[in-house]
């Protein structure tokens, strides 16, 4: 048996979907499309169950990337029971979705979430009535306290049943589909998504299309918004049924701090840079310890035991290719991860996307656009997952560009291990400072290239809440999991290339052949330009390889200060891992993800030649 | 069909008064309306006792301040749409004239306003126009203060104008306006949720004050 939850965004779906399936979630890759769609089991009453959670959205209309993965899914039948969950604050706009997926005939069951959020805000929702007028069993849920999702499960397999409300359509409209379906085979919700443009059938679009153009020219208002506002009234019908309201309870007004120019603004920066700064001094903290307990217990063992050289030189492939990924993605990423999902949870990234706005107008993008930026800064990896939010590739393509160029954890622990161990806090500031000055210049340089238009910022503002322990650490967890899996086995594979290479003696040829262009343009010894080669297969390996080729630890004895600095800053900037490049490709596409590598390369040696210049 | 002929008699009184004559005799009015002075006399009279209008001793009519409203009200309903079939819709003038004629009395205020509204939407806006601007205020959302509710009248935007569809900014929805930064976004109130928009999506939704 199969369900698939769907509803509009943050009304909690995930967080049920969570808790029906527990933790063994595994990530999917819808086939075709770059959306991730999570599917998760469990078992009830013996029967197996496979739960997809869907990605939020507000209509099953639009032609956004999320809406035509739902709408294919809840079209194509592959659930058997369509579970729609429902914000009970916001129940006429939720409202609208569900009438949308009623209109399937698919047996369906409701959840009204967060009912204790709405009796705070005085809303009081008659769900025997609501039920009634759906036609479908109504489950309310408080699904933060885990209220009540145990019955979800038993009432799919028990009352899951095929929804009788419907809407009232424009008579135009109406007659329209009847005059579709009297031509071609379909049912009455297929000829309607016809009428909307949503056919594949040529013959069936044609004719469709001629019908929603003599409406248009009727109504002086194309279908789509014809439609749209009969759903509207039809849930505004439904709700104003159901809803009681009474005066809600009048906190303070926090969010009056939180989203005016002062104090708001001085806020969100305060929050920004001392995120950076926790996760920094907690994150190195964590990684020295880690990387110390690992050299003892792991890889000083194994190097005394005595394998053949072969073997040997692999095993420690493997191992430092581990206490790395660990190395980085727990002391780092995840506790980033940890300080992001209290953001979204406690609701304040939304106010931080409306106060940014303005500014990231200026590079192309809105509001929204900080998230990945932000992001950026823990890895760029699932900084360029969420760049699907991003509603316009020019969008996209500009934030692609920006999160690339954003130093992340990996970067972080260049700078910090090599600048400011051996040149110094303020020099390591600067390093930070030229990438933001590269960043800025970028953004501008992109806003006016960048061809496409821009659409300004339609966010829903989510409420601010508490955000939980469980809750937090459970996302964080289950990002982190997202990352090591497309992370790690890149990684283990580059370090074993690299171990190869050391081993074939392939390596030693390659530093000839770039000696002169390194001492010449970047002056650096030929092994530091070989070290940020393979940054490429993991920023951070630049350092360790770094450490490994040059054959000591303390490396402000065989390079000077400049030297030290120019290869920091180069491999900041340079080409992004390959990760990050598998990802870009992903999301963007081949082509402008090989532009990407090729600016970032192209930018960060005439950096580096610059400060060889200005240095020696 | 009573009530409409009680309309059409105070419309023509109020035409007369407009035009400076405030006593109207009972033949001269029977001569506008093109009806018998007897069959009128009746409905007058009727009238009379509904507090629409005066009968003095020698046959002439004056208006009450009430029945003046009524009158005054007809005759802009008249003219509009009569303005509206003649201008907009191509009718010739005299066709126009008696459309308007039997539609008068059957059109709702709202209806009349907002029909109003779209004669002089941008491009049209005449003299009569500018008249009665301050009492259907056009603006646009991004306009709107603090605390304000507002009601949205159009959504021009294309591309995204369909998410806002779906999130419930369609005309005839109030709207609340929750927080506003000059020359940043606007966070409003629809449907118990709260949304920010930025500047030039704002700047695109056509709304107006109730009331």
């Amino acid at each position: 048996m199969k369900i698939g939850l769907i509803g509009n965004p943050n009304v909690g779906k995930s967080l049920i979907f969570q808790q029906l399936t527990g933790l063994g979630v595994e990530v999917s890759n819808y086939p075709g499309t770059t959306i991730d769609l999570q599917c998760g089991n469990t078992c009830f009453q013996k029967e197996m169950i496979e739960v997809t959670d869907l990605p939020g959205i507000y209509s099953l209309d639009g032609d956004s990337e999320e809406e035509k993965i739902v709408r294919s899914f809840v079209g194509s039948g592959k659930a058997d029971v369509i579970v729609a969950v429902l914000d009970a604050g916001r129940l006429e706009r939720n409202l609208y979705l569900l009438l949308q997926a009623a209109e399937y005939r698919r047996p369906m069951l409701v959840v009204l979430n967060m009912m204790d959020e709405a009796e705070k805000s005085g809303i009081q929702v008659d769900v025997q009535k609501l039920s009634s007028l759906l036609g479908v069993e109504v489950i309310p849920t408080v699904a933060v306290q885990g209220k009540n999702t145990c019955n979800i499960i038993p009432a799919v397999l028990s009352s899951a049943r095929t929804p009788t409300v419907k809407v009232l359509y424009d008579h135009h409209i109406e007659a329209a589909v009847k005059s579709i379906r009297t031509v071609h085979n379909l049912d009455w919700n297929g000829a309607l998504q016809a009428l909307l443009g949503h056919s594949q059938d040529p013959d069936v679009f044609e004719a469709a299309s001629a019908l929603s153009e003599e409406i248009e020219r009727m109504h002086r208002m194309s279908v789509a918004q014809i439609v749209a506002g009969n759903r509207h009234h039809c849930a505004e019908h439904i709700a104003s049924e159901v809803v009681r309201t009474r005066p809600p309870e009048r906190g303070p007004d926090i969010d009056r701090l939180l989203t005016t120019r002062i104090p708001g603004i001085p806020i969100l920066a305060a929050i920004l840079i001392g995120l950076l700064l926790t996760v920094f001094v907690i994150g190195s903290w964590l990684e020295e310890a880690f990387v110390s307990l690992i050299g003892r217990f792991i890889l000083q063992p194994f190097l005394a035991a005595g394998f053949p050289p072969l073997a040997e030189q692999l095993g420690t492939a493997i191992i430092l290719a581990i206490q790395a990924g660990f190395g980085i993605a727990f002391p780092f990423i995840f506790t980033f991860y940890v300080f992001i999902a209290l953001l979204e949870d406690s609701g304040y990234l939304t106010r931080a996307a409306f106060l940014a706005d303005r500014t990231l107008h200026r590079f192309g993008m809105h509001g929204q656009g900080i998230i990945p930026l932000v992001l950026g800064f823990g890895c760029n990896v699932p900084a360029i997952m969420s760049i699907k939010l991003l509603r316009t590739r020019r969008e996209r393509l500009i934030a692609s560009f920006l999160v690339t160029l954003i130093p992340c954890s990996a970067r972080t622990v260049i700078i910090a291990g090599l600048v400011a161990a051996f040149v110094g806090i303020g020099a390591a500031m600067s390093v930070y400072l030229i990438v933001l000055a590269v960043i800025l210049i970028t953004g501008l340089a992109l806003s006016r290239v960048t061809p496409g238009e821009q659409y300004g910022m339609i966010l829903e503002m989510s409420p601010l809440r508490k955000p939980t322990v469980k809750n937090v650490l459970l996302k964080s967890w289950i990002r982190i999991r997202e990352f090591l899996v497309i992370a790690m086995p890149l990684l283990i594979v580059a370090s074993i290339v690299l171990g190869l290479f050391q081993y074939s003696g392939l390596m030693a040829a390659f530093e000839q052949f770039i000696e002169p262009f390194s001492a010449t343009v970047l002056g650096l010894p030929s092994y530091a330009t070989t070290a940020l080669i393979f940054g490429i297969l993991r920023k951070e390996m630049a350092l360790e390889t770094l450490v490994i080729l040059a054959g000591t630890a303390d490396l402000g004895s065989v390079l000077s200060m400049a030297q030290i600095y120019i290869f920091a800053v180069v491999s900041v900037l340079f080409v992004p891992c390959i990760a990050t490049i598998a990802v870009l490709k992903k999301e963007i596409g081949t082509r402008m993800a090989l532009v990407i590598s090729i600016y970032t390369m192209v930018v960060g040696i005439l950096v580096g030649a610059l400060l060889n210049l200005l240095m020696s | 069909m009573r009530s409409s002929i009680r309309e059409d008699i105070l419309e023509t009184l109020y035409k007369e008064k407009v035009t400076g004559n405030s006593a109207v005799p009972i033949g001269s009015l029977a001569i506008l309306l093109d009806r018998d002075a007897p069959e009128l006399g009746e409905i007058l009279r009727e009238m009379e006792r509904d507090g629409d209008l005066r009968l003095s001793p020698e046959m002439t009519i004056t208006l009450t301040p009430r029945g003046e409203e009524t009158g005054g009200k007809t005759m802009r309903k008249h003219r509009i749409l009569e303005c509206f079939f003649s201008e907009m819709l191509g009718m010739a003038p005299e066709t126009a004239g008696k459309e308007a004629c039997t539609l008068e009395h059957s059109v709702s205020d709202e209806a009349i306003e907002r029909l109003g509204n779209y004669i002089r939407a941008p491009g049209g806006a005449g003299p009569r126009g500018m008249r009665r601007a301050k009492r259907w205020q056009v603006m646009t959302l991004i306009e709107g203060a603090e605390g304000d509710t507002l009601v949205i009248s159009c959504v021009r935007c294309r591309g995204p104008g369909s998410r806002l569809h779906d999130l419930g900014l369609f005309p005839g929805t109030p709207v609340e306006v929750v927080r506003k930064i000059p020359g940043n976004g606007i966070v409003i109130r629809v449907k118990e949720s709260d949304i920010a928009l930025s500047p030039e999506i704002a700047a695109s939704i056509i709304v107006e004050r109730p009331g």
